[in-house]
């Protein structure tokens, strides 16, 4: 039995820019930096499913790459199996970076573009199955390919493996990025928006196999998406959590379910009402649930809560000081937020609400009343 | 059995005074090297005064080819057939669109109908500040510039932007939602009476989108416009459309007011789509995709264009392609089979009307 989680992400942050000099740093201004993340925590299960929705410019794509190892965190550590990624090749090696490596995966959005267009798709799968699994032969790889191609319902399987990347439909690019993550029996994948380049009737299917291939490999999946009724999808049907990030950190984390149903943290439910079910069809739309339509600059977040910009709720003890991300009080104890208001926070309650017309400096819109 | 007679084609209402747009029998294609590509066939559709028409379809339905007919702005070498006809709403005489002269449609465009795409950036100069795009776009159409600049900066505060800052900034200064608001403000600088949006939020986050919407809704009523939204996101557009056209293989498969269309939906393809729709508020176990892909433009299906992937399809479904007939009121459908179709495939999420 093991408790420990498969991938921790323990304090991280990643910040870009600011190519400032010696002195700049010596003198404290790094202006121009952007905090990407800025001290996530978060822990991968075995066989765990973890959705990360936000805006563009959240920080989730950053957070997500820098979980499987793409990309250098400026502190903290991605730990897998107790190991930190960027140690590996030094510390007293339990598992060799190369292992770490083929274990984290990915799948972009884009996926025709990350298929070679000049080599078949047998051609496009091939080289990484030769890298990481040389105990087999061309023979054995072939049947592999085909066997993985047929899995994700790309039949049948030898026509496709002779085709160019051009004579696919975009789905069917898709579930060929797919089986080249899989190929390589990783235990944690990252689908990057893998399915938000899809028409809509295509995009029910597409999750199903993801969900299909979670199961029947027990790969940990993290997707990564800015549209709740997916990210509710994929990670409702397989038991998971989600994760919803703003201005580099996550503000909210519970089970699906939880998020969607009972969602505590103003900005997640600013999300969903942004997300319109079908049974609202007959109602008007009402007014955006938030003081200002576009997000901070980056460079330049706000004080304190990083949401007090744009929070009804806010108040003036939010300007001031920056919640923790922190366990709800209710039926489910994974269910974490980081705002005071749905904390109930004293000091939060005795201070001034924000007045209406509040504009912080680098504000540059108001809201409609 | 067919129920076919109690049904009668839908033809012209004779309300072409409600009418700002009239489209009939407009079809596009382009001469390809595998051979004659039809991307809209045979589309009649008309844009009434005063309403918000949602176009709805996947990618190569011919949404956007139907959008950019009513600007007859389809790019060379594609040609536009059929009758494009503008009706000035202050009276006077219809306007061929498709037979303007270049000169005519350069001032049509802006004045009559304007057009704001998806991926505001590529719509700007980026060596241009935003106030120069609209200081040319008045000079252009021998617009008063001083008069036109104070709507524009109504136009900019009214999308919740700030004039100063905004008029003064370069276009990749902007945020893509700050991009996509000057964009459509400027589409609004010389008053147009309709406005045909291909995708205006696509590449946008939800909460911008929603805004959007939003906005549009509120800008709709201020200064009198009808709105065209073509969109792939049904549920997305839904809410703030009064009449939906859904399109399928280049012609439009349904047509009628958004509460018939998502509670009643007639054509099978309509109700396997709305099952498809990841919805926030259905039950999971009750979405499913559509199996099989939409036709390539060379290579249409004969008959109804959607036989190859619907249930019901039958002898008569591959050899005759069905006109919109109508279902009820203001509600048609291009299907032999509407009756069968709400037997056949239930939907998995019941909606009121």
């Amino acid at each position: 039995m093991s408790s420990r989680p498969l991938l921790e992400v323990d304090d991280l942050s990643v910040h870009f820019g600011g190519d400032s000099g010696i002195l700049d740093r010596f003198l404290g201004d790094d202006k121009g930096v952007v905090r990407a993340v800025d001290g996530v925590s978060l822990d991968i299960g075995e066989n765990d499913v973890v959705a990360l929705v936000g805006e563009s410019g959240c920080g989730k794509t950053t957070l997500g790459k820098t979980m499987i190892g793409l990309q250098r965190p400026t502190s903290g550590a991605v730990r897998f199996r107790g190991q930190d990624i960027w140690k590996s090749d030094l510390e007293s090696g339990d598992i060799p970076y190369k292992d770490i490596r083929k274990s984290l995966q990915m799948v972009h959005q884009d996926a025709g573009n990350s298929l070679d267009p000049n080599r078949t798709i047998f051609k496009n799968l091939n080289p990484a199955l030769k890298k990481w699994r040389p105990e087999l032969n061309l023979v054995e790889r072939r049947e592999l390919v085909h066997q993985m191609l047929d899995t994700v319902g790309l039949t049948p399987a030898d026509d496709y493996a002779s085709r160019y990347p051009h004579q696919l439909s975009g789905g069917e690019a898709q579930r060929t990025v797919i089986v080249r993550s899989m190929l390589l029996e990783p235990d944690l994948i990252l689908a990057d928006e893998a399915v938000s380049a899809l028409d809509v009737s295509l995009r029910v299917n597409l999750m199903d196999l993801l969900l299909e291939l979670q199961e029947m490999f027990s790969t940990s999946f993290v997707f990564i998406s800015h549209n709740m009724a997916n990210a509710r999808y994929l990670a409702g049907r397989a038991d998971g959590r989600i994760a919803v990030m703003y201005l580099g950190r996550i503000v909210e984390i519970g089970p699906a379910d939880e998020i969607i149903k009972n969602p505590q943290h103003p900005y997640t439910k600013s999300l969903l009402w942004a997300t319109s079910g079908l049974s609202e069809i007959n109602d008007p739309i009402e007014s955006p649930p938030v003081r200002k339509i576009d997000i901070p600059d980056p460079e330049n977040p706000p004080s304190g809560c990083r949401f007090h910009t744009r929070c009804l709720e806010a108040r003036e003890f939010c300007m001031g000081n920056d919640p923790d991300l922190k366990g709800m009080t209710g039926p489910s104890d994974r269910h974490e937020a980081a705002c005071f208001e749905a904390h109930d926070r004293v000091e939060y309650r005795n201070s001034e609400p924000l007045p209406d017309d509040f504009d912080d400096t680098d504000a540059t819109e108001q809201p409609a009343d | 059995m067919s129920s076919q007679y109690t049904r009668r084609e839908t033809r012209d209402d004779g309300q072409s005074a409600h009418n700002v747009l009239e489209i009939s029998n407009a079809s596009v294609a382009f001469a390809m090297e595998r051979g004659d590509a039809r991307v809209l066939d045979d589309v009649s559709i008309n844009v009434r005064r005063g309403e918000v028409l949602g176009v709805v379809g996947e990618s190569g339905s011919g949404k956007s080819m139907l959008a950019d007919s009513m600007l007859d702005a389809i790019d060379s070498p594609g040609t536009l057939t059929g009758d494009v006809t503008f009706h000035p709403p202050e009276g006077g005489d219809p306007i061929a669109v498709n037979q303007l002269s270049k000169e005519e449609l350069r001032q049509f465009r802006w004045e009559r109908v304007s057009m704001v795409v998806q991926g505001a950036l590529d719509s700007f100069n980026p060596t241009l500040s935003i106030g120069e795009h609209f200081v040319e776009t008045l000079r252009a159409h021998d617009y008063d510039v001083a008069e036109g600049m104070e709507r524009a900066r109504q136009l900019i505060s009214d999308v919740h932007l700030e004039p100063d800052r905004i008029l003064d900034a370069y276009p990749y200064e902007l945020s893509g939602g700050m991009t996509q608001r000057a964009l459509i403000a400027l589409s609004l600088l010389l008053d147009p009476d309709v406005l045909v949006m291909d995708e205006p939020t696509a590449a946008l986050d939800l909460l911008m989108q929603q805004s959007i919407l939003k906005l549009l809704s509120e800008l709709k009523d201020e200064y009198d416009l009808t709105i065209v939204i073509v969109t792939h996101d049904l549920s997305h557009v839904a809410r703030i459309s009064d009449r939906l056209a859904v399109m399928y293989a280049f012609e439009i498969l349904e047509l009628g007011p958004v509460g018939d269309i998502v509670a009643n939906p007639s054509h099978p393809y309509t109700r396997e789509l709305l099952n498809s729709i990841p919805d926030i508020d259905a039950d999971l176990d009750e979405m499913a995709s559509i199996e099989g892909t939409s036709p390539d433009p060379l290579n249409v299906p004969r008959g109804c264009s959607y036989h190859t992937r619907c249930p019901l399809a039958d002898e008569q479904c591959r050899e005759t392609n069905p006109d919109l007939f109508e279902v009820s009121g203001d509600h048609s459908a291009a299907c032999f089979y509407t009756d069968e179709a709400r037997e056949t495939i239930p939907l998995k999420k019941e909606v009121t009307k």
